[in-house]
C-alpha cells in the first residue's frame, strides 16, 4: 500500500476540519436565530426613532417621541409606578422564597418533601391565574376572604390596587428564588459549615458568616432575575391595575396600541425603555456574580446539615403552609368552586354544582379552536426550542466556530427582553417580513421559540454539560463516526434532560399571555388570550372554567413528567 | 524497524505552546511511556496521535501509514486510525452493560453477532472480568471499570493502544498491582503502547522506552533505568525522586579526573567525568546511596544528625554535611539522635554531575 491511496482529508484551516455538520447546517441555524431575536428590535429602535406609523413610507428620523416620554407625566409615572412594583415584589418574593428554602432545605420541619411540591405550585399556575383567582377571592361584598375578615371585624380588602399587584406577584414569583436558593443551599459542602463551628462560631453566627454569604450570589440571581420578570409582567398588572388606573410600563404600551389611532411609534419607545432597565438588571446580575459563584448550582449535591427546630417546627410548617394555602390552595378551590355554580353568589350549597359554564365552553364558537391552537403552539414550540437548543449547544460546546461569541451575545437579549416588548417588536417586523405570517398562528409560533430560546439553550446545556466529551471521544477510538457518536452516546445520554426542558417549556408555552395579547389575531386566541377577554366581559364562570382546563393540561404534563419521565421539574 | 514515528509535533493553544516539538518513535511490540509534571502536555501528545486534537505541525505515521503531517495537509480522523485509548476517566459508557461497552466496536465494524459474543467473552476473561457481561459499569468498582476500558481497547485488536493516566484514578495498593497486570499484558500480546503518567515507578514498571517532558518539551528520553542511572538535569533529577544536589564550584574542580568541590567545600570524586559540560552544574547523589561508614576513605563525610525518621522498610535521616542539608534513605531502622554525629560515604559511581 502507498501512503498516496490512503485515506486523509486535507486541511482546511486551522481546525476547522473535526465536524462536518457546523460546515453546512450550523450556520444558517445561527443566522435565522439570530434574525428572529435581532429583527424586534431593530424595528423597535426604528419605530422610535420615526413617526410614522406602521406601513407608512419613511420620512426621517426624530427624537420626538423620547421627547414626550420624557416630558409627558403620564409616561413618568407608568415608568416610576414599572420600577415600584418590581422592586416590591422582588424584595417580597426574595423574603418568602429564601426562607421557604431555608426551612425546606435546612430544618426537621414534618412533611418536607410533600411542602416542596405544594411551593412549587405557584410557579405551574401562573401569576396571571393567580391574580384572576384573587380578584375573586377578594370581590367586594362577596368574596370569601373578605367576608371572613368582614365577619370578624376587619375592613375589607379591594383586589384592584397596587399592594394587591405586588402581594399576587411576590406569591408567584417566590418560587422562582426558592429554587435558586434551595440548589445553592443543597450545593454548600457542610464541612464549611462544621468548620465555621470548629473554630468557635455558634449557630447564628455560622448562618450569618458562613451560610449566608455562601448563598448570597445565589439569592442576588434569583433576585436579579425576578426584577427583570416582575418589572416585565403583563398579566397582573393589566387585571389588577386597570380599574384604578394603575399603569405599568407593559399595560401603558397595551393601552397605547388599542386606542384609536395606535400609537405603535410611542409604544416603541416604551419597549426601549423597558428593554433598557431589563439588560440593565441581566447586566447587572452577570456582573454582580461572576466569579463568585462559590456554590456549583447543579453539582453533585451534599446531604445538608438539618437543624432541629424543636417546638419552632410547627411554626415553620405553619408558615409553610400559609403560602400554600394563599398560593395554591385558596385559588385553585376558588376557581373551581366559581367553574361549578351557575354564578358565584357567595352561597356554598353543594346543590348549586353544575356543569353549565363546561358545557358553555364546549359548544362555545372559540374555547375549542383555542385549546387546539394552545395545545399545538406549546408541542410545537417547546419541539422546536429543544431542538434548536441541541444545534445551539453543539456548536457552543463541541465544535471551536469562531460564531460562538457572537452567538452567546445574541442569546442573551432573549433572557433580559420583555415578552411584552418582543411581541411590540414582532408585531412590526412581520408586518415588513415579504413571509405571510402576520395575521397567523405562526407568528404565535415565533414569537414563543424566540421568547424563550435562551432558556432553552440554558436548560439543554446544563445536560449537555452532563456529558463527559471523553464518552463520545471513546465511540470515535472505537471508530465511529460523528452520527454514531451522537446515536449511540449524545442522544442517550441528553434525553432525560432533554425531555424535562420539553416539559418545563410545555408549561411555560400553556400559560403565556404576555407576548401572545400582543401577536393573537382572532381565529388565532390561545387559551390564555381567551381568558384575558372574558376578563373584560366579566364571565366569571367561564374564565374559572377554563382556568381549569388549564390546570388540569398543566397538571397532567407535570403528572406525566414525574411518574412516567421521572423529570424533577423543582430542579429543572 | 520504526513502527509509530511522531515528528516535530507542535501545538498551540492561543499563544500558549502545549507541545513543543515533540518526537518519538517506537518498535513494534514496545512501549513508551510519556511521564512528567501536570501540564506538561502528555494528555495533548496523545490525543495528537489518537488525532482527537490536531496538532498545528509535525508528522504522525503508524505502520507504514500517515495519519497526520501538517506540511502536506494530511488529516485521518481518528476513528480511521485503527488505534485504542484507555482514558483517564475511563468513560465508561454509564447506558451501556460491559459487554455492550466492548462490543461497540466490533458492531461498529460490522462484525458477525457470534463472533462479537466470543470475542467479547475472550477478552473479558483475558482482563479478568469474564462472565461480568451483563453489569453497567455503575456497578463495578475503580479497578473492575479500569479492567473493562482496557478490554474495549483490545477488543478491536488495535495497531497501537493509548493510555492516558489509566491508574491515576485507583488506590495505591489496587494501583501497584493493575501495573504489573497491565505489563504482562502488553508483554504477552505483543502490543504497541504509549502510556501517559505523572508517576515515574509506574513509567519504570511498563515501559522500555521513557520521554520525560518538561513544559511541552522533551526534557530527556531512554530506557527508564538509564534515565533513572543518568538523569542530565536537575529537572529529570528530581522529578524520578528525591536527590541530594550540591552546587559545583568550577574553579575548584577538575570534570576530566572526577574531583568535584561544591561551593559549600564538600570535595567528591565521581567516575562521572566528562569535561564539556557547562553552564551551571550540580553535583548529584541519590539518598539510597549513602552509606554509614566509621573508617574515612574517598567521599568519606562526616556530618551531624538534623532529625530521623523510621519509614516502614527505611529509615530517613536529614543530615548536615559542611552547612548543607541532605538526605539519607537507609534500610530498615537505624534510628539515630539528633546532633549525634555520623560519618557517611557515596561511592564515587553514585555521584553524578547535572546540568542545572
Ligand atoms: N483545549 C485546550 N485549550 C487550552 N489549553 C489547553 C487545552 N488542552 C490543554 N491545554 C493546556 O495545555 C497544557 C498541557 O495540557 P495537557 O496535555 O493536558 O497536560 P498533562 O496531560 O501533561 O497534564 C496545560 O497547560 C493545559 O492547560
Ligand atoms: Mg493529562
Amino acid at each position: 500500500m502507498t501512503v498516496q491511496e490512503l485515506p486523509g482529508r486535507k486541511l482546511s484551516g486551522a481546525g476547522l476540519l473535526r465536524s462536518g455538520m457546523r460546515i453546512d447546517l450550523l450556520p444558517g441555524i445561527v443566522a435565522i436565530v439570530a434574525a428572529a431575536i435581532l429583527a424586534p428590535i431593530g424595528f423597535l429602535v426604528y419605530g422610535a426613532l420615526t413617526t410614522t406609523a406602521i406601513g407608512q413610507p419613511f420620512a426621517g428620523l426624530t427624537l420626538r417621541n423620547f421627547a414626550i416620554v420624557m416630558s409627558e407625566p403620564a409616561y413618568l409615572t407608568a415608568l416610576l409606578n414599572t420600577l415600584y412594583v418590581g422592586f416590591a415584589s422582588t424584595i417580597l418574593a426574595t423574603l418568602i422564597g429564601a426562607l421557604l428554602a431555608w426551612i425546606i432545605v435546612r430544618t426537621d420541619t414534618p412533611g418536607r418533601a410533600s411542602l416542596r411540591v405544594g411551593v412549587m405550585i405557584p410557579f405551574f399556575l401562573s401569576p396571571f391565574i393567580g391574580a384572576l383567582a384573587w380578584t375573586l377571592l377578594l370581590q367586594r361584598d362577596l368574596g370569601p376572604l373578605n367576608l371572613l375578615f368582614g365577619a370578624i371585624g376587619l375592613p375589607q380588602v379591594d383586589p384592584y390596587s397596587v399592594k394587591m399587584i405586588v402581594f399576587v406577584m411576590a406569591i408567584y414569583y417566590a418560587p422562582y428564588v426558592f429554587i435558586f436558593v434551595s440548589s445553592a443551599l443543597l450545593n454548600i459542602d457542610p464541612a464549611l459549615e462544621e468548620a465555621g463551628h470548629m473554630s468557635g462560631l455558634n449557630r447564628r453566627q455560622v448562618l450569618l458568616r458562613v451560610t449566608m454569604p455562601l448563598i448570597a450570589p445565589a439569592i442576588l440571581s434569583g433576585m436579579l432575575l425576578t426584577f427583570v420578570a416582575t418589572a416585565g409582567q403583563f398579566g397582573v398588572p393589566a387585571l389588577l391595575g386597570t380599574k384604578p388606573r394603575f399603569f405599568v410600563l407593559t399595560t401603558y404600551m397595551y393601552q397605547l396600541l388599542n386606542r384609536f389611532p395606535s400609537q405603535y411609534n410611542l409604544a416603541a419607545t416604551l419597549g426601549l425603555v423597558m428593554l433598557a432597565i431589563a439588560c440593565f438588571g441581566v447586566w447587572l446580575q452577570s456582573r454582580l456574580t461572576r466569579g463568585r459563584s462559590y456554590v456549583t448550582v447543579g453539582g453533585k449535591g451534599f446531604r445538608p446539615r438539618i437543624l432541629q427546630l424543636g417546638s419552632l417546627r410547627w411554626l415553620a410548617f405553619s408558615y409553610v403552609g400559609a403560602f400554600i394555602l394563599l398560593g395554591s390552595v385558596l385559588p385553585m378551590a376558588m376557581l373551581l368552586w366559581v367553574s361549578l355554580v351557575p354564578y358565584y353568589d357567595a352561597t356554598f350549597s353543594l346543590s348549586r354544582l353544575s356543569l353549565e359554564h363546561y358545557r358553555e365552553l364546549m359548544s362555545g364558537r372559540l374555547i375549542l379552536p383555542s385549546l387546539r391552537n394552545t395545545i399545538f403552539l406549546a408541542v410545537a414550540a417547546s419541539t422546536i426550542a429543544v431542538l434548536l437548543a441541541v444545534a445551539l449547544n453543539w456548536m457552543l460546546l463541541r465544535t471551536k466556530s469562531v460564531w460562538r461569541k457572537p452567538l452567546e451575545f445574541v442569546l442573551i437579549i432573549p433572557a433580559a427582553i420583555p415578552h411584552v416588548v418582543l411581541g411590540v417588536g414582532m408585531l412590526w417586523t412581520y408586518i415588513y417580513a415579504p413571509v405571510p405570517i402576520y395575521g397567523t398562528i405562526w407568528i404565535l409560533l415565533i414569537g414563543y421559540v424566540t421568547g424563550f430560546i435562551t432558556q432553552a439553550v440554558r436548560n439543554v446545556q446544563s445536560s449537555f454539560l452532563q456529558i463527559d466529551r471523553s464518552l463520545e471521544e471513546a465511540v470515535t477510538m472505537v471508530g465511529g463516526s460523528r452520527l454514531r457518536v451522537i446515536r449511540e452516546v449524545t442522544a442517550p445520554l441528553l434525553r432525560p434532560g432533554l425531555v424535562g426542558a420539553w416539559i418545563l417549556l410545555f408549561i411555560i408555552y400553556v400559560r403565556e399571555l404576555s407576548t401572545s395579547i400582543f401577536l393573537y389575531s382572532p381565529g388565532n386566541e390561545v387559551m390564555s388570550v381567551l381568558m384575558f377577554n372574558m376578563w373584560g366581559e366579566g364571565n366569571w364562570g367561564g374564565i374559572s372554567a377554563l382556568a381549569m382546563v388549564q390546570m388540569v393540561l398543566v397538571g397532567a404534563v407535570v403528572y406525566l413528567a414525574s411518574a412516567v419521565f421521572k423529570v424533577d421539574l423543582g430542579k429543572a | 524497524m520504526t513502527y509509530l514515528s511522531v515528528q516535530g509535533l507542535r501545538k498551540e493553544f492561543g499563544a500558549f505552546k502545549a507541545i513543543d516539538d515533540v518526537s518519538l518513535s517506537l518498535g513494534r511490540g514496545r512501549v513508551c511511556a510519556l511521564v512528567g509534571p501536570s501540564g506538561c502536555g502528555k494528555t495533548t501528545t496523545l490525543r495528537s496521535i489518537a488525532g482527537l486534537e490536531t496538532p498545528d505541525t509535525g508528522r504522525i505515521e503508524l505502520d507504514g501509514r500517515i495519519l497526520f503531517d501538517g506540511q502536506a495537509g494530511i488529516v485521518v480522523p481518528p476513528e480511521e486510525r485503527n488505534l485504542g485509548m484507555v482514558f483517564q476517566s475511563y468513560a465508561l459508557w454509564p447506558h451501556k452493560t460491559i459487554g455492550e461497552n466492548v462490543a461497540l466496536g466490533l458492531r461498529i465494524k460490522g462484525m458477525g453477532r457470534a463472533d462479537i459474543r466470543e470475542r467479547v467473552g475472550s477478552v473479558l476473561t483475558l482482563v479478568g472480568m469474564g462472565g461480568m457481561e451483563e453489569r453497567y459499569p455503575a456497578s463495578l468498582s475503580g479497578g473492575q471499570q479500569q479492567r473493562v476500558a482496557l478490554a474495549r481497547a483490545l477488543a478491536l485488536r488495535p495497531k497501537c493502544i493509548l493510555f492516558d493516566e489509566p491508574l491515576s484514578n485507583l488506590d495505591v495498593l489496587l494501583r501497584e498491582r493493575m501495573r504489573f497486570e497491565i505489563r504482562d499484558l502488553l508483554v504477552k500480546l505483543d502490543i504497541t503502547a504509549v502510556y501517559v503518567t505523572h508517576d515515574q515507578t509506574e513509567a519504570m514498571v511498563i515501559a522500555d522506552h521513557m520521554i520525560v517532558l518538561n513544559a511541552g518539551r522533551i526534557e530527556q528520553e531512554g530506557a527508564p533505568a538509564d534515565i533513572y542511572a543518568r538523569p542530565r538535569n536537575r529537572f529529570t533529577a528530581e522529578f524520578l525522586g528525591r536527590t541530594n544536589l550540591l552546587a559545583l564550584d568550577h574553579a575548584t574542580s577538575d570534570l576530566a579526573t572526577g574531583s568535584l568541590r561544591s561551593r559549600s567545600g564538600v570535595a567528591l570524586q565521581t567516575s562521572d567525568r566528562d569535561p564539556r559540560r557547562s553552564g551551571d552544574l550540580l553535583i548529584a547523589f541519590r539518598p539510597e546511596s549513602v552509606r554509614v561508614d566509621e573508617a574515612p576513605g574517598p567521599n568519606s563525610f562526616a556530618t551531624r544528625v538534623i532529625s530521623a525518621q523510621f519509614l516502614g522498610s527505611q529509615t530517613q535521616l536529614t543530615l548536615d554535611l559542611d552547612g548543607e542539608q541532605i538526605i539519607a534513605l537507609l534500610p530498615g531502622k537505624q534510628l539515630r539522635a539528633p546532633e549525634e554525629s555520623l560519618r557517611i560515604s557515596v561511592a564515587p559511581q553514585d555521584v553524578l554531575v547535572l546540568e542545572e
